[in-house]
């Protein structure tokens, strides 16, 4: 995938990269800034058409899914969380149901909301507004946001990366967790090691390579996808490619 | 064992173990695996533990626990691995102790890839980018590594509240230095892929030096 830089020029952002997630499993990809983290996850998302290539959800092509059905999947069974700051000042609770409105009614929308504040650790954030809240708060809202829709993959964007010490390890234990039990995957795009908790597998994105330890070096940097890790009997069903 | 400030070096097996049996008894089994659990990425041969307990019982400075050392006479008389617990003598302690106030040493940088970069020519240049991917995915295969050894600390100290922050800290040193190490790494690869596009453009090396 490219981007143009003024008339003349493309800017390779992801080249060659193949990448599967599983249903339950977490994958981090470790990479500086401007290294394509983002354009990954959107591509991931279906917000991004890459250039040559496939980006498949549940075996399904996404560029050859009707707008209508592809624009649902995010938001939906794809959910995509980042640091970002809400565009309107409610309390959390509220800031959480909103998007849930449309597809399951209000009440329903609000419980989902403390359902999902709840598994994440920050009931007590319900009825605080994001001005008020800390860092970590924040990060475990942004997740709670993105479970609510009960997604079946989720995408993290550098959330965890201005924690202190052991809090992202703090969040992302219980984003393991919540993964393995109900069989969501993850992919999280981490500028900084120590954001990425523990959990799961580590692949790193430079210059548009992606690296992975399934591969041998030969094949690093040209054809790589992601096979289920260990013992998994599930089947790969997610991924893409670029 | 002991070492003055002069000496350079990184944490020694013997300084390891001998702070593990100090926190704690144990037998050499059950210290090669707190060994591998809390300083794994100092990546100590299998057998270490044994082979430290030997000397420091040799230095005086642990012993076997009462009780045991009918056993371990019994074992060593027989040839076997003696697989009884040790704990710290009071010279054990205070050579502990002592190691854990003074300055810590800071190791001398003598990696083998810098020498090889440094020696690397144009035509080296696709063998040297495969040599940084390389090391890029062992630094990626120790933070696998460090993670699954966290979360089996982490299990194991999830009691003592202590035990788990120093964990959590110590991990995080851990992992600043390999995510350094790849980024450096990852730097360093695309510095020398353009090098290496350069070189065979006909061109010469790029001006400005990468940026790091």
């Amino acid at each position: 995938m490219s981007f143009p830089r003024g008339r003349r020029h493309l800017v390779r952002v992801l080249s060659d990269v193949s990448l599967q997630v599983d249903a339950g499993e977490v994958v981090a990809v470790l990479a500086q800034r401007a290294q394509g983290k983002t354009s990954l996850l959107r591509v991931a998302a279906g917000m991004q058409r890459p250039d040559h290539g496939r980006v498949s959800f549940e075996g399904e092509d996404l560029w050859r899914l009707p707008d209508r059905r592809r624009a649902r999947l995010l938001g939906g069974e794809i959910g995509l969380v980042g640091p970002v700051i809400p565009d309107l000042d409610l309390p959390m609770r509220s800031s959480i149901a909103l998007p849930l409105f449309a597809r399951h009614g209000k009440r329903e929308a609000y419980a989902r909301a403390l359902a999902a504040l709840e598994l994440m650790g920050a009931s007590e954030c319900a009825e605080q507004f994001w001005g008020s809240l800390a860092d970590w708060e924040r990060a475990l809202v942004a997740l709670a946001q993105g479970i609510a829709r009960e997604p079946k993959l989720l995408l993290v964007d550098d959330l965890t990366v201005s924690l202190g010490l052991g809090e992202a390890d703090a969040i992302m234990r219980r984003l393991d967790r919540l993964a393995s039990e109900r069989g969501f995957g993850v992919l999280m795009c981490v500028s900084d090691a120590g954001a990425m908790g523990w959990s799961g597998r580590v692949a790193t994105l430079a210059g548009g390579e992606l690296l992975d330890l399934s591969r041998t070096p030969a094949q690093q940097g040209k054809i790589i996808d992601f096979p289920g890790t260990g013992a998994d009997t599930r089947d790969p069903r997610r991924g893409i490619s670029s | 064992m002991g070492r003055t400030t002069a000496q350079v070096s990184g944490l020694s097996a013997g300084e390891a173990v001998l702070g593990l049996v100090v926190e704690r008894p144990g037998n050499s089994y059950q210290l090669e695996q707190r060994l591998e659990g809390r300083f794994g990425s100092a990546q100590f041969a299998h057998g270490t533990a044994y082979h430290a307990l030997k000397r420091l019982s040799k230095q005086g400075l642990i012993r076997a626990l009462e009780g045991d050392r009918a056993i371990v006479s019994a074992r060593a008389e027989a040839g076997y691995l003696p697989a009884t617990a040790y704990e710290a003598t009071a010279a054990g302690v205070e050579q502990f102790e002592g190691w854990l106030r003074s300055s810590t040493s800071m190791p001398p940088v003598r990696e083998e890839l810098l020498a090889k970069i440094s020696f690397c020519r144009p035509e080296d240049l696709p063998r040297m980018i495969q040599i940084v991917r390389e090391a890029e995915l062992a630094c990626m295969a120790q933070l696998e590594g460090l993670g699954e050894r966290t979360r089996r600390a982490q299990r194991l100290a999830d009691n003592d509240e202590w035990r788990r922050v120093m964990s959590i800290i110590v991990t995080s040193g851990d992992a600043a230095w390999w995510d350094a190490r790849i980024k450096w790494l990852q730097t360093l690869r695309q510095y020398l892929q353009s090098e290496g596009q350069r070189f065979q453009a006909g061109q010469g090396p790029a001006s400005s030096p990468p940026r790091v």
